[in-house]
């Protein structure tokens, strides 16, 4: 299997894996932002969906 | 009784439901109106999310973990998984919008606006991702948050051309009116796009030019292109199911206000 994926780490401890060189706080940020957008994006929407459908429910009863 | 059963049946359905003649009832034309849309959606909207999830996964491990680190930028080289995705997005989503805008002017499809006004809701927040990304990128590698030149103010302009859109649509009262205005403001925009692609190319930029779309090949590691292209089709089909469901909802909410106004309309 090792042969046809070969992967290599950049990292070789979960420490350095965390300080991204000297560059942590830049990285993880920007990750951080991206997860936060694509997360409310998510669950605005999802929220909403369960709202309205629950809304209209309660209407035709 | 029968009999006029028989003669119901037989009669050809375009005599039945004369606003919709039979030679429109394609595919397309039946997935433009909100009734075939909404389960449409519903069915593959879960499909589209989980795809995008499991590449999301793959693209981010092999975005942080298993590509290697750039001989010149170190680890920030990451944030590009990030960014060049959203700015594809930004770009690409506002494209979107204003073929949709031109359709609804032409065709007057109203759930071509509906499908806008959901775009622009990712479109803006895609932007967001690209502005803040680009900044943190930026500081590190050209040693400021931010210039006032090209690339960057075009992309700006971008930004505030989603938000624009956003509130013009909150602004009106009238929907009619409200779907004229956004869909003008959506298509005058679109001179904005080719800006900011051929910014890099005709003004002077602290912004690199594009490396996937270069003379030839790409010029990038086939290391970090394929996670790159791993995190574009995740970001991509996360966008189209995220505009899908709040299109879903924009339908839902007007279905909810016809039901009450015709229960009100009953009680008097």
């Amino acid at each position: 299997m090792n042969e046809f994926i070969s992967l290599t780490y950049a990292f070789n401890t979960t420490s350095e894996f965390l300080a991204m060189g000297k560059h942590g706080l830049y990285v993880w940020l920007s990750y951080g932002i991206f997860t936060t957008c694509i997360v409310g994006l998510f669950t605005s929407a999802h929220i909403k969906s369960k709202m309205l459908k629950k809304a209209l429910d309660q209407l035709k009863q | 009784m029968i009999v006029t059963q028989l003669q119901f049946n037989v009669l050809p359905k375009n005599i039945m439901t004369t606003t919709q003649p039979t030679k429109k009832s394609t595919w397309y034309y039946r997935l433009s109106t909100p009734k075939f849309f909404a389960p449409f959606a519903n069915t593959v909207i879960p499909w589209i999310y989980s795809i995008s999830a499991l590449l999301l996964c793959t693209g981010l491990f092999f975005g942080l973990l298993a590509s290697p680190v750039d001989y010149q930028q170190g680890n920030t080289v990451r944030i590009m998984y990030i960014h060049v995705p959203a700015a594809m997005l930004s770009s690409g989503l506002y494209v979107f919008m204003a073929i949709l805008s031109a359709i609804f002017f032409i065709w007057r499809i109203k759930l071509a606006v509906i499908i806008a006004r959901s775009t622009a809701i990712v479109g803006a927040i895609m932007t967001l991702i690209v502005l803040t990304t680009g900044a943190i990128w930026g500081r590190p590698t050209w040693g400021t948050w931010w210039e006032w030149d090209m690339r960057l103010t075009s992309s700006l302009i971008m930004f505030f051309l989603y938000i624009g859109y956003i509130a013009l649509d909150a602004a009106f009262e009238d929907r009619a009116k409200a779907d004229r205005a956004i869909s003008l403001l959506a298509l005058i925009g679109i001179i904005n796009v080719p800006l900011i692609k051929l910014s890099v190319y005709f003004f002077n930029t602290l912004h690199q030019k594009s490396t996937l779309f270069a003379t030839g090949k790409p010029s990038i590691s086939t290391d970090m292109l394929v996670p790159l292209l791993i995190m574009m089709t995740a970001v991509a089909l996360f966008c189209l199911a995220n505009i899908m469901r709040r299109t879903v909802n924009y339908i839902l909410e007007t279905q909810l206000e016809n039901e009450l106004l015709r229960k009100e309309s009953n009680y008097e």
